[in-house]
C-alpha cells in the first residue's frame, strides 16, 4: 500500500514551514546536482559536429539546481508536511546485511554470504527471534545454492575453502 | 484481417519454437517447448512473489530481473511479461484474502472482494477475478495485435527532433496522470536522465560522471537502480510501516461461481474490459485508473448501489476485468513508440534494452518473432494464471501467512544472488546498497521513484535523438520549434505541465486520486 499523499493527508497540525520535507527535498537535489556538475566540470559542452559530452550532464545539473532552490524556497514560505525521521536501524543492517554478502560471496561462497545476509538482515526487524531465523537462515541458503548453482547453473561460488568453487 | 491472423499465427508458432534436450536417464533427444515453459514458469513465479505479502508487480519484476539475463531475447520477454500478469493477479488474490492490496490497480477489488471472502464466498470472488481477467486478457490481446501495425507506421515519420518531442510528451504525461507533486516528479525524471549520462559518451568515448570508477564506464547496470530503488527502499520503507494482516481463516469452498453470479457479472466485465483496455494506452498509471473507473460506472449502474461494499461481484468483476486489459494494453505505448507508460513498461524497456532490442518502430518489421511471440504468450500467459490459479488457492493462502520477518531476509537474499549473478561482480552488489540508500532518501523526501526510473530508461535515446536533430540542424535549437511535429508535441507537453500545475486542477488530482 502507497502511503498517503502528504497533501491530501491534511492533517495540519503537523505541517509546517521551514524545516519541513520540500526544504529537505530541495537541499538534496541541490547537493545532488552540484556533485554531478563537479563530476562533469571538465567535459566539453560543444563539438565541432554538435553537442558535446557535457551538455546533458551539466544541463540535467542545472535544472536540478533549479528545481532544488523552488523546493528550498517553497519549504520555507509554505506549510509542508513535516521532514521523515530516518530509522538507522533499517538501513544498517539491511544494506549492512547487502555490503557484507558482496565482500564474502567471492572468497567464502554462498554457504557463508548467504546465511550471513540472512541472519544480518534479519536484526532490521525488531521481531527477530534467533531460534526461528537460524534454521530458516540455513535452509534459505541450502535452497539458494541449489536453485542458482545446480539448476539455473549460474557461476556462483558455493564454498571455495572447501568445494574448490 | 488475413494479414493480422498470419501475423498471430506466426506468434504462436513463435511461443511453440522447441529445443532438444538430451534427457539425463535415457540419454533419448527430448523436444521443449521452452518459450511456453518461460511462460509458465514467469507466471508461477510472478503469481507465487505476487502473493507474498508487501511485494507488488514492480518489486517482483525487478528482483527477477537477473534470472532473465542469460535467457534468449524472445524467451526472456515472454517470461518477464508472464511474471507482469502473475504478479498482478497475486495482487487481486491478496485483496481478496487479506484485504491487502498488493498494488493499487487492487485497491478496488479489496473493497467487495474481502467483503465477499468474509461471506465465505472468496473462491468466488477469485474465480470470477480470474474469469474476467482472462476475458479482458484475450480482447486486450486483440487490440494491441490490431494496433500494433498502424501504430508503427505513425512512428515511422518521426525524425529525431519528433522523437524527443514524444518522448518529453510521454513522460509529462507519465508525470501529470500519476500521483503525487508535478514539480517533484519532473526533478526525479531530471536526475534520472542525469544517472543515465553516467558511463561512456556514445560519440566521444570520454568517460562522464564516473569518478574514475571502472565498474560503471558502460553505464550503471538497469537491474542495479530498479532493485536499489524499487526492491531494498521498498522493503525499508516496509520495515517502518509495518501492516496488520488478517488472512480469511476457514475453508474456502464453492470456487466457481452459480449460473446467476455469472450473468451479473457478465456486463460489469465486459464494460470493465472497455474502459480498462482505453485508459491503460495512456501514460502515467492510465492502467490503475481503470478499475476505480469500473468501480463507479458499476456502482452508478447498478440497481441498488448500497449492495456495493458488502460483497457485490459486479464490484470484483468489473474492476479485475479492467485491471487486466489496462496491463496488457499498456504494452501498446511500449512496443510500438517505445515509450513507457509506467514503471513496469520502464522495467520491460530496461530488459529489452539490456538484450540491444530498442522498442519502438523497428521492433515490429526487425524482430516480428519477438513482437508478435510475445503477444501471443500474453494471450496463452491468461490460460494458465487460470490454469495455476484456481486449483492453487490453498498454497496461496498459505503464503498469505508467511510472516515479513522471515519475508525480507529472504527478498534481501535472492536481490543479492540476482545482482551478483550478472556480471558477477561484488561491485554490483555494493552499487545496489548505495541506490537503496538513495532511494529510502527519495522516500524520506517524498518522491516517487518511478519518474526516475521512467527518465533513467529513456535518458540515453533522449540525449541521442537531440544531438542527431542538432547535428541535422547544424546546432540550430530551433529545430525543435520549426518542425511542426516536434514543435506540437512539446507545445502539447508545455500545455499538460501548465494546466496540471493550475490551483484548482490540482484539486481535481487530488480527488481523483483519493478514492
Amino acid at each position: 500500500m502507497e502511503k498517503p499523499d502528504a497533501v491530501s493527508s491534511g492533517d495540519r497540525a503537523k505541517r509546517v514551514r521551514g524545516l519541513n520535507q520540500d526544504f529537505g527535498a530541495g537541499v538534496f537535489l541541490i547537493l545532488l546536482a552540484a556533485i554531478a556538475y563537479l563530476a562533469a566540470a571538465d567535459l566539453r559542452l560543444t563539438l565541432p559536429s554538435g553537442l558535446g559530452p557535457g551538455t546533458m550532464p551539466k544541463a540535467t545539473a542545472a535544472l536540478i539546481a533549479v528545481f532544488g532552490l523552488f523546493f528550498v524556497i517553497q519549504g520555507l514560505t509554505t506549510l509542508g508536511a513535516r521532514l521523515e525521521s530516518w530509522s538507522l536501524r533499517g538501513p544498517i543492517f539491511l544494506l549492512g546485511a547487502v555490503v557484507v554478502f558482496g565482500a564474502t560471496v567471492r572468497t567464502l561462497g554462498l554457504a557463508v554470504a548467504g546465511p550471513a545476509a540472512v541472519l544480518i538482515a534479519s536484526l532490521a526487524d525488531r521481531g527477530t527471534r534467533l531460534r526461528e531465523i537460524l534454521p530458516f537462515a540455513v535452509l534459505l541458503a541450502a535452497g539458494c545454492i541449489l536453485l542458482f548453482r545446480y539448476a539455473l547453473r549460474q557461476p556462483i561460488p558455493v564454498a571455495p575453502f572447501w568445494l574448490g568453487y | 484481417m488475413f494479414d493480422l491472423v498470419d501475423k498471430l499465427a506466426l506468434g504462436f508458432r513463435t511461443c511453440w519454437d522447441v529445443v532438444w534436450v538430451v534427457e539425463p536417464l535415457t540419454g533419448a533427444h527430448v523436444p521443449v517447448p521452452i518459450n511456453l515453459l518461460l511462460c509458465f514458469l514467469g507466471c508461477l513465479i510472478g503469481t507465487l512473489i505476487g502473493v507474498l505479502p508487501g511485494v507488488g508487480p514492480i518489486a517482483t519484476i525487478a528482483m527477477l530481473l537477473p534470472i532473465t539475463y542469460s535467457l534468449p531475447p524472445v524467451g526472456a520477454l515472454i517470461m518477464l511479461a508472464g511474471i507482469y500478469y502473475g504478479a498482478q493477479y497475486g495482487g487481486s488474490t491478496t485483496a481478496i484474502l487479506v484485504n491487502i492490496p498488493g498494488e493499487a490497480t487492487a485497491v478496488v477489488t479489496a473493497l467487495d472482494g474481502h467483503q465477499m471472502a468474509l461471506q465465505g464466498r472468496a473462491g468466488t470472488a477469485l474465480a470470477i477475478a480470474a474469469i474476467g481477467s482472462f476475458f479482458a486478457g484475450t480482447v486486450a490481446t486483440l487490440v494491441i495485435a490490431a494496433l500494433g501495425q498502424p501504430m508503427q507506421k505513425l512512428a515511422l515519420l518521426f525524425g529525431p527532433a519528433d522523437y524527443f518531442g514524444l518522448m518529453v510528451l510521454g513522460l509529462m504525461l507519465a508525470v501529470v496522470l500519476a500521483r503525487g507533486s508535478v514539480p517533484k516528479a519532473i526533478a526525479m525524471i531530471i536526475v534520472g536522465v542525469l544517472l543515465s549520462t553516467i558511463g561512456t559518451d556514445l560519440e566521444t568515448g570520454e568517460e562522464r560522471l564516473t569518478f574514475g570508477w571502472s565498474e560503471v564506464s558502460d553505464g550503471i547496470d538497469f537491474a542495479v537502480v530498479a532493485m536499489g530503488i524499487f526492491g531494498f527502499a521498498e522493503v525499508l520503507r516496509n520495515l517502518e510501516h509495518p501492516e496488520a494482516r488478517e488472512v480469511v481463516r476457514g475453508r474456502i469452498s464453492g470456487l466457481l461461481p452459480t449460473r446467476e453470479e455469472l450473468r451479473q457479472s457478465a456486463a460489469p466485465v465486459l464494460r470493465g474490459t472497455v474502459i480498462g483496455t482505453i485508459l491503460g494506452i495512456l501514460p502515467g498509471n492510465g492502467a490503475v485508473l481503470g478499475p476505480f473507473a469500473s468501480y463507479s460506472l458499476e456502482k452508478r449502474l447498478a440497481a441498488d448501489p448500497s449492495r456495493f461494499g458488502k460483497g457485490a461481484i459486479e464490484g470484483v468483476a468489473g474492476p479485475e476485468s479492467a485491471n487486466n486489459a489496462g496491463a496488457q494494453s499498456a504494452f501498446i505505448p511500449l512496443l510500438t513508440l517505445g515509450i513507457p507508460p509506467n514503471a513496469v513498461m520502464a522495467l520491460m524497456l530496461g530488459a529489452m534494452t539490456i538484450k540491444n532490442i530498442i522498442p519502438g518502430p523497428d521492433v515490429i518489421t526487425k524482430n516480428p518473432d519477438l513482437f508478435w511471440g510475445m503477444i501471443a504468450s500474453m494471450w496463452i500467459g491468461n490460460v494458465m494464471l487460470l490454469v495455476i490459479n484456481l486449483p492453487l488457492i490453498g498454497v496461496w493462502i498459505r503464503l498469505l501467512k508467511v510472516p515479513y520477518r522471515l519475508l525480507f531476509p529472504a527478498i534481501i537474499l535472492f536481490c543479492c544472488i540476482g545482482i551478483y549473478s550478472i556480471n558477477n561482480n561484488p561491485m554490483d552488489v555494493y552499487l545496489t546498497a548505495g541506490f537503496g540508500l538513495f532511494g529510502y532518501a527519495l522516500i524520506k523526501f517524498g518522491f516517487e521513484a518511478t519518474p526516475l526510473l521512467l527518465g533513467f530508461v529513456l535518458g540515453r535515446l533522449m540525449e541521442e535523438k537531440m544531438r542527431q536533430a542538432l547535428q541535422m540542424s547544424r546546432g540550430n535549437f530551433m529545430t525543435f520549434l520549426t518542425e511542426p511535429l516536434s514543435a506540437t508535441l512539446l507545445g502539447f507537453a508545455v500545455i499538460l505541465v501548465i494546466i496540471a500545475s493550475l490551483p484548482t486542477m490540482r484539486r481535481g488530482r487530488h480527488a481523483a486520486f483519493a478514492d
